[in-house]
Parts: structure tokens; sequence; C-alpha cells
């Protein structure tokens, strides 16, 4: 098994997750890669992404597992697939494992950026917020509140950056709704590309790690 | 460069407009000449579309010359647009249209001609030619319209008659040595065969006089194909690599304008088109390969072609959507190992007399062999293409539709003892197009369509796992009128635009009371348009040389009136004139001169 790290960002962030996959599967057979296939009806590439981002926000951080069994040595991996991939994937990182190393179950939680001119002025409140709060969501003229309590594991201004880290996977509090929640709640107008995703996190032993770390540990255990 | 990025999140498919797909070219290099070739519909139509592909890689690759895309936008981009002020622009650099040296569509259907308008507007450029003064970029259309561009004639400086693959090329060279001379550029590209330059050609009620030659490309094997297309960044309506196998067809078929128009017949070699598949997959990464042309099944040595393809698609893991091809033992075991999942096949008629008619060759028996073979090898679904409304057709010929569908259900019971089987029958309106011997023919009206598709409906009803569908009637008869429209229809697309028509070929978005009121207002009546044209009527295409010749599809219309067939051509010249243009390929590699 191959894991590969790698950014999304410039036009990337307009293109959902599925045509994101579907290019994954391009820039793999344009390099000439030989991954294992699904034994199924329709045979497609083995391969394992973490969980989707929403249209509009970038990564610094994402991951991809395929199957290639002994055929590959990684570092040729990591640089055939970089100079096939389109322009908005860089890969980043490479590891090897012997076996899936299954991080779309791993990953529980994600660091994200928002570059936010003006919200010092609301540090405190913003902050604040790490205790949780509830959003009203209207379905079907139905109307339902959601509690984020326990979604949120930090979050910090720093000059004019807001950096916060939400449970992700599960138990899912997605960035964008935080975004529309303080845009409406202190009247801004972040718009979503402002915000990247920073880091993938795991937990071991009771604290957060990140993905790379994770798979630093695994692909020396290997 | 026109900034939009933030407003892309408040629009469906942002993918749609964002460009940067894997295999762009450069859009730096040094150029004197900017191209912008339009679609007029969404980009996952338009990037199906192999006219734009070839002419893109065409025109990237000359030296001095940069092409760049636009495609309609949905109206919740334009939409945007409008509330930002901000003129429709091309989705590589972001150039608003109205700042290119030219500026080209491919017109793929008469539906989409109210698109070139919303497309027009959208970028701030005068419909009509006669209003756009210097400074405003050249206006030029292409595609399958050309069989008859009268209808738009109007709104473009120039049109491009057959084959693009040269034409492109040489309007742009003229544009780039008399720059700023419009008057000089539309003269010298007058002269060019294959280019329609309506303001210099005279006119008389309302139909050009003058001749303009067909381009046709002689050599296709040498003619540039796109090695590196562009990968698109989402999910398009034909998602795979694309090889062209050869031009023209050799069947035939009385109604159809594709066969005609793009005769003579010229193969690309097996070794051309196998190494090219290769090269596409490789260059693009594409998981699905497949061949395009007029009727794969009658290229002479199509199944070396399939194992070519086969073998260099199984390497690589990558899927061969195998060609609609007659059935028969060999296409049995290439298709052996592959998913079965609907076969189709097109008889277009119900009964043999209609299809000797319609000069299709396809006999009784060869519908009942081709579908026992495709039940013994596993098929359990099966599509049906036919046509209504054809020439001379009674309720009779409608009925043999269902005699058909109750023959093939029960043969696959003969064959698998089951009852399972699952037919999608789909009835396309027939409408006399330009270029094609029913080009007199006249067109049923939209109650007589309703009546016959009505027909079909009550006898399919009790048949279980058959499924009907059929093309709307009112939409048949604009297309009916606008394929052997003239120059009046030009007012009545403007009005039709004004009252808000555009992308009538979406369902959702065709709105037939419209299009019907700006005929009205117009003063058209529509019977001189879908009624019968006399044999010694000067049509509104006859200025175009195409090589069939008329004479020839007067013939052919005499004959399929007295139900008589003329054989395929590919043993031997029919005589219909094409091979005037160039070698005109038949089979053993004989070309006739």
């Amino acid at each position: 098994m191959i894991t590969l790290s790698y950014r999304r960002f410039g036009n990337g962030i307009y293109i959902s997750h599925t045509d994101v996959i579907r290019s994954l599967n391009r820039t793999i057979r344009r390099a000439g890669i030989d991954v294992n296939y699904s034994k199924g009806f329709n045979r497609h590439m083995s391969l394992k992404l973490t969980q989707p981002l929403p249209l509009g926000i970038a990564s610094d951080d994402e991951w991809v597992t395929a199957d290639v069994g002994e055929k590959i040595d990684k570092k040729d991996f990591f640089e055939r697939f970089k100079t096939a991939a389109p322009p908005y994937i860089e890969a980043t990182g490479v590891y090897e494992t012997e076996k899936n190393p299954s991080l779309a179950s791993k990953v529980i939680a994600s660091e994200y950026e928002i570059i936010c001119p003006g919200i010092q002025k609301f540090r405190e409140e913003t902050e604040a917020l790490k205790e949780g709060f509830t959003v009203v969501n209207e379905k079907d003229g139905e109307k339902k509140e959601k509690d984020y309590r326990g979604y949120i594991y930090d979050i910090k201004v720093t000059g004019d950056k807001i950096k916060c880290v939400f449970s992700f996977g599960n138990k899912n509090l997605r960035a964008d709704l935080f975004v529309k929640y303080i845009n409406d709640k202190f009247g801004l107008n972040i718009p979503l590309s402002a915000v990247t995703r920073k880091l993938q996190l795991t937990e071991e032993d009771g604290k957060l790690i990140t993905a790379k770390e994770y798979m630093e540990r695994t692909e020396r255990n290997k | 460069m026109i900034d939009i990025n933030e407003e892309l999140l408040r629009v469906e498919k942002p993918a749609r407009y964002i460009g940067g797909e894997y295999n762009t070219p450069d859009m730096e290099k040094d150029c004197s000449v900017r191209f912008c070739l339009c679609f007029p519909d969404l980009y996952e139509v338009g990037m199906s579309n192999l006219g734009i592909g070839i002419l893109y890689d065409i025109l990237n690759k000359a030296e001095g010359v940069v092409c760049e895309r636009c495609f309609a936008p949905w109206t919740d981009f334009a939409a945007v647009l409008k509330e930002k002020k901000t003129p429709l622009f091309s989705i590589e650099t972001k150039k608003p249209l109205k700042e290119f040296d030219i500026v080209g569509f491919s017109v793929p259907y008469e539906m989409s001609y109210s698109n070139i308008l919303y497309m027009l507007d959208l970028a701030e450029i005068p419909f009509r030619a006669k209003d756009r003064k210097e400074g405003y970029p050249l206006i030029v259309g292409g595609g399958p319209a050309s069989a008859n561009p009268e209808p738009i004639i109007d709104f473009f400086d120039l049109f491009f008659i057959g084959d693009g693959e040269e034409t492109d090329l040489a309007v742009a060279r003229v544009v780039e040595k008399y720059k700023g001379d419009k008057e000089r550029i539309l003269t010298e590209c007058a002269k060019i065969d294959g280019v329609y330059v309506p303001s210099r050609c005279g006119e008389k009620d309302g139909i050009c006089v003058g001749k303009v030659k067909k381009a046709v490309v002689k050599n296709l094997d040498a003619a540039p194909y796109p090695e590196k297309p562009l990968v698109p960044n989402m999910a398009i309506v034909h998602d795979r690599g694309v090889v062209e196998l050869y031009r023209g067809c050799y069947a035939g078929c009385r109604f159809c304008q594709a066969c005609f128009f793009y005769r003579p017949i010229r193969y690309r070699s097996k070794e051309r088109v196998v190494s090219l598949a290769e090269k596409i997959i490789d260059n693009t990464g594409y998981d699905e390969i497949g061949l395009t042309s007029l009727s794969s099944g009658d290229y002479e040595d199509i199944y070396s072609v399939l194992e070519g393809i086969k073998e260099v698609s199984e390497k690589r893991n990558v899927v061969f959507q195998m060609p609609s091809l007659r059935l028969d033992s060999f296409t049995a075991k290439l298709t052996s190992n592959a998913k079965k999942s609907s076969l189709t096949f097109a008889p277009e008629a119900g009964t043999q007399r209609l299809r000797d008619v319609i000069n299709k060759n396809i006999t009784e028996t060869d519908i009942e062999n081709s579908m026992k073979l495709a039940f013994e090898t596993g098929y359990r679904t099966v599509k049906l293409y036919f046509m209504l409304g054809l020439p001379t057709e009674t309720d009779e010929d409608v009925k043999g539709i269902a005699e058909t569908v109750k023959k093939i259900r029960s043969i696959y019971k003969e064959v698998t003892g089951k009852t399972d089987l699952s037919i999608n029958i789909s009835t396309a309106m027939f409408i006399p197009k330009p270029v094609t011997p029913f080009q007199w023919a006249a067109q049923i009206s939209a109650e007589e369509m309703e009546r016959k598709q009505n027909i079909l409906k009550a006898e399919f009803y009790p048949m279980k796992g058959v499924k009907y569908s059929w093309h709307g009637a009112d939409m048949s008869v604009l297309e009916g009128i606008f394929a052997r429209g003239d120059r009046k229809l030009s007012e009545v697309i403007e009005t039709a635009y004004g009252k808000g028509c555009y992308f009538d070929g979406w369902t959702e978005k065709f709105d037939s009371t419209k299009w019907f009121e700006a005929l009205d207002e117009c003063g058209i009546d529509i019977s001189k348009y879908t009624g019968e044209r006399g044999l010694e009527e000067t049509l509104p295409w006859d200025f175009i040389d195409f090589g069939v010749t008329k004479k020839y599809l007067r013939r052919e219309y005499e004959k399929a009136l007295q139900g008589k067939t003329t054989k395929p051509c590919k043993y031997e010249c029919n005589g219909c004139g094409a091979k005037r243009e160039g070698d005109c390929r038949m089979y053993s590699g004989d070309c006739v001169k």
C-alpha cells in the first residue's frame, strides 16, 4: 500500500470530491503506475481517500491510499505522480505500509485556518464558541436545532486569522457551516475561499496527532 | 483578466467555468491572433464535441495563434455576469469575448440557434453582422449547421462550410495579415474554399446567388488529430478518449444528412487509429476509449482495428467502448468478456416496405439473427431506435414497429426460456434535412406526430418490460422549419430570444408557445417551410457545392417514392458526385477518382 499526501488548491476548490477522485485515477494512469483494481462487475482502481471537503475550501493535507502490491517503489510513485498531476493537486509526502492504514476511519478531526480581516474585534466572542453553539436548520418547513457542543476542540484568533479544530468524520462540524455562523453572528463577509484545511488529525493515547505523524509511525512499524 | 472567483461558489458546477484542464496549451505564447472557440451549450456538452477538440488543437499548435474556449453558461452563472456587469469571457485567460480577434461558434443543431444570441448578448456584442463596425471581433460559424447556415447567417461575418481543419487556420492567417481592416479581411476570406462570406455574395429573393465550395480534408490519415486532448475537471457527456475512424458513410440512408454531407469517404489507417488510441490513453489517463464515425461496422478492416485497440486498452486496464456493430459471430467473440449492459439497434422503420423507402438496408432476417445471437451471448436489454413521419408512412408501418418488438420478445423467450427482457424504444420524428434525398419531402404536422405516437403508446402499454420514449412534436416542427429555413428566420430567432427563448434543447427551458408567437409575429407561414418542396425550386442551400449533386439526390428521392433501394457504395460507386471533392474510399482500398 502506498499513501500519498497532497495539497488541493487554486482551481481545485471548485472541483467536487467525485471529480477529484476521477482526477486522481487519471493522474495515476497517466503516470503509468500499476495499481490493483477491484474484482467486481464494474472494475475500478483501488483508491481510498479521506473524508470529502466542501466545495470552496482549499486543503494542505489531503490523503489517498493506493493498493499497489509490490509493484512500485514509493519514491518512484511520488515522482511519477508529481509529474502527471493536474495543476491544482501537488503531492507533498509518500508512505509505504503493508496494510491499508485506514485513514478515512482514523481521522477524527481537522484543523482549519480562516483568513478573516476584522476578526480581532470579535476575538473573545469567537474563541468562546469553543464551548459550542447551536444552529437552526429549516427543512421541509420544519425548524430543527442542532447543537454543536462537543464538536469543537479548539478556536484561536491570532491577528487576522482564526485557527480552529473541529471534529470530522461520523461526528462532523463542517468549516463552511462555521463560517456561515460567524458571518451571520458578527455581520462579516468571509468567503469560503478564505478557509484552508491545514491538517487532518487522528487520536493516539487520548491525544490528537496529525495524519502525517500517524503515517510515519505506521510506516516504521510495518 | 476578469476575476469572478468568489462568485463561482454561488453557482451550480463551478468547474464548468474555471479552465486549467490537464493538457491545456501554452496561453502565454507570442501571438498575433487570438481566437475564441465557442459552443452554444454547456461545458459538459461542448467538451464532448470532437470538432471543438480538433480545431482547438490545430489553432493552438499554429505559430502566432492562441485559441481559447467559451461555452454557454447556465442561467445561474449568466445571472451573476449580469449582476456584476461582467461581459462573457473565455475560460482560459478570462478575457472578454469582445476583445478577441475572432470569435467562432461551432453550431451543432437547429435548437442551439438561440444560444448563439444568448452568448453574444452576454458578451455585449451586437447580434447582426451589419451592426458590428470596426473594433468588434470577426464572428464566424461552422459545424453541422453549415449544411444550411441561411437562418442564422445574418449573425455571422462568415461561415465555414464543411471540414474546418484547414479553413479555420487559413482565416486566422488572413486576420493576422489584415488586422484592423475588416472589409479587406472579408474580401480575402471569400477567396478561400469552404468559406462563405454573405456580404460578398449576391442575393435574390432572400437566397444567396454565389457559389461556395464545401471544404474537404483530402487525406484524413495525414490530417492533424489531438493526441493530447484536454482532460476535463468534471464529468462530461462523453467522458472518454475518442478516435475518429473515418469520415463519410457508405450506407446512403435517405433521411440522413451526415451521410451525404460528410462524403467523400476518407479513412484513417488502422495503424494510425490504434496509435492514436494508445497516445490518447497515455496522455489523458482516461479509463475509457472509444471510436467515432457514422457507421463503424462499415469500416473495411474494423475487426483488426478492434483487436488492435482491445490489446492496447487491456494492457492499461482501460475499458474499450465497442462501437455499435452489426452483431455476428466475430463481434460476439470480441465482446464475450465485455459487460453485457445493453444492445442498441436502429431499424428506423417498422416494415420492410418503409425500410426500402428510406434505404435502410436491414432485413427482417438481419434483425432476427442479430437478436438471436445477442440473447445467446447474454444480452438482457435492447435499445431500439425508430423514426416516425417518414415519407409514404402509413399506420400499418407505425404498427409494424410494435410487431417488430413482439417478434423480438418471442425470440428472447425462445432462446432463454424467460420473459424478463427489457426493451427501450425511442422514436424520433422525421425531419427533412438539406443535402439528403428527402430534402424535398414534407414534414407531418404536430397533430399527426402525436397521433402516431399515441398509436404506439397504446400498442406498448400492455407489453411488460417495454419502455417507450418519444421526441416532442413541437420541437420537431421547429427543427423542421429551421433545418430548411432561409434568411427570413433570423428575425424569428431574434424575436424568440427577446421573449426569453434560449437553451431550447433543454426540455426544462424549452417553451414552444414563445417560438410559435415569434413565428406569427414575423409573419412566417409555417407550412411553406415544413411542406413539400418542388423539385425545380431553388432551395436556400443550393449555392453550396457539397460534392454530392442535387441530380443524384433527386434520383434517390424518386427511387424512394418507388420503394427501390440503392446498395451501399462499398463495392461499386453509385455516382453521388462526392468523388469530385477528393478520393472516395471503397472496399479493397480502391478509391474512386
